[in-house]
């Protein structure tokens, strides 16, 4: 899903919205350009980054992030779940609610906050009186948790390039 | 290492500073599953979280209303109706074909999950084909009548008595596009009523007398069945577009095959509420790869001027018609009077 895809690579919902409008406007505007005989995930992808890399160097960032390397293997990842079983996206990745469940109540929490509340990082510490720096490890320690969970549910593919 | 990068990733994903860390002294192509993992995990739990089925739609209608536009604006560019017939068949056959691929492009980036999401989809691939300036007939078939001895108690006795003063029923209806139309009735006194727009001027004249001409397109759309409602019941563009607003909208898992074989879909429209105005319900059969609708029931319409309770318009021809055809010149003999309204 095009907008999973962008949240992956774009923090504020507003600019979410925004890139998903135009992505699809230049989709729709190049249609004639798309090659019907190849998947049609990737070429909508390929516009979607284009638009996120403008999107920001407008406003003079340069998120490290945007590595060609890992957009490459952020889009393959995506074009796997899309190979996966299912007639939806939410049939897809239905492994990720079970992963979730399988989180400690510690990190349930914090990701509940984070994701299903829609609290900031600062929010969240608050709440369960943390600091700020040991909220963040918490959530980025549960997403690595929910990551490795995927990978066992063959979600995500388990081939690791760091060196 | 992984430290660094699970810091930088945390940075990235959970502050709500900007973090351009342009400056990194790692490489991240060597951590890049990593990081595209913890960014996918991110944007699907952010998708998740964020799930809104109303949002969504409106996220989706509202970038159907800019694609609509442009097609608009590339129609007024293509002005088909000087194109010669052999080219017109050819701009049909890629118009379908676009609309098809727009379609299945909303298809396959959305999925087809909610009948909901893929009932607004459709209904504005109709819209949009009924907008194209191809010319299509329909015929009129009033499918139920109000019995003559019931009557709600709110009903007031003028409107009890009032009869309409046209019998719909076997009028043809002939369109061209969003705004272009010949409508011909048989009115109660025996005589028939020409009525139409050319996207220019609007008219109307009964046989026996002056033509009448105004700028104002809507100005003789009164007196058929719904138009005092909001329902536009000559112009089917306005009509579709209406059923976004105040209507339930879903695509109905069933299809029919048409006499020359066209596979339809069908749109079932329920009204929202009674302050909505117009008809309970709307069905809409249209053809499901190119839009084009091919039957629409408009089933209990308001009874305050007469009309009947439902009825039928159905598609049967869709042949090129003479590019003069919706003016009003070419319904009348030469020399008839002509009275400009806005005189």
């Amino acid at each position: 899903m095009l907008t999973v895809y962008l949240h992956s690579l774009v923090r504020d919902s507003a600019s979410v919205d925004d890139l998903f409008q135009e992505t699809m406007l230049v989709a729709w505007r190049r249609l004639d350009e798309c090659d019907l005989d190849r998947p049609f995930g990737p070429w909508l992808r390929g516009i979607a980054s284009r638009l996120v890399l403008a999107h920001y160097r407008k406003q003079k960032v340069a998120p490290v992030i945007l590595h060609e390397a890992i957009l490459n293997v952020v889009d393959r990842h995506f074009e796997n779940i899309n190979q996966l079983a299912g007639d939806t996206w939410d049939d897809k990745v239905a492994a990720l609610r079970e992963c979730i469940d399988a989180l400690s109540e510690r990190q349930k929490s914090v990701i509940g906050g984070r994701y299903f509340e829609g609290l900031s990082a600062a929010e969240v510490a608050a709440r369960f009186g943390l600091s700020l720096e040991a909220c963040k490890k918490r959530i980025q320690r549960s997403r690595t948790m929910l990551a490795e969970c995927l990978r066992t549910k063959g979600v995500l593919s388990a081939t690791e390039a760091t060196s | 290492m992984n430290d660094q990068i699970n810091d930088l990733l945390s940075d990235w994903l959970d502050d709500s500073d900007e973090t351009p860390a342009g400056q990194n002294e790692f490489t991240f192509g060597q951590a890049s599953e990593t990081v595209a993992q913890s960014l996918l995990i991110h944007g699907l739990l952010a998708e998740i979280g964020s799930r809104d089925d109303i949002a969504e739609s409106e996220r989706i209608a509202s970038l159907m209303r800019r694609i609509d536009a442009e097609c608009a604006r590339d129609q007024v560019e293509v002005a088909l109706k000087r194109v010669p017939p052999d080219r017109r068949k050819f701009a049909i056959l890629t118009s379908a074909l676009t609309i098809a691929a727009a379609v299945m492009v909303m298809f396959v980036v959305f999925g087809l999950h909610k009948s909901v999401s893929a009932g607004m989809a459709s209904l504005e691939q109709v819209v949009k084909a009924a907008a194209k300036p191809f010319d299509r007939t329909y015929t009129v078939h009033v499918v139920q009548e109000y019995p003559r001895d019931k009557h709600p108690r709110n009903l007031s006795q003028e409107a009890r008595d009032r009869k309409a003063p046209e019998q719909i029923d076997g009028a043809t209806i002939h369109v061209r596009g969003a705004d272009e139309y010949v409508m011909t009735v048989l009115l109660t006194t025996g005589v028939t009523r020409t009525s139409g727009c050319d996207g220019q001027v609007s008219w109307s004249f009964r046989e026996n007398g002056p033509v009448h001409v105004s700028t104002d397109l809507d100005r003789f759309r009164g007196g058929m069945p719904g138009n005092q409602q909001d329902m536009p019941f000559l112009n089917i563009h306005a009509n579709l577009s209406q059923l976004k607003i105040g209507f339930d909208v879903e695509l109905a898992d069933v299809q029919e095959t048409a006499a020359n074989g066209t596979l339809l879909s069908l749109l079932s429209c329920i009204r929202k509420s009674n302050s909505v105005r117009g008809p309970k319900r709307v069905e809409v059969w249209f053809d499901a790869e190119d839009g084009t609708v091919h039957k629409m029931l408009l089933d209990g319409l308001p009874r305050g001027r007469g009309g009947p309770k439902s009825v039928m318009l159905e598609l049967v021809d869709q042949s090129d018609l003479p590019s003069d055809f919706f003016s009003h010149h070419s319904h009348h003999e030469a020399g008839k009077r002509i009275q400009y309204e806005d005189e």
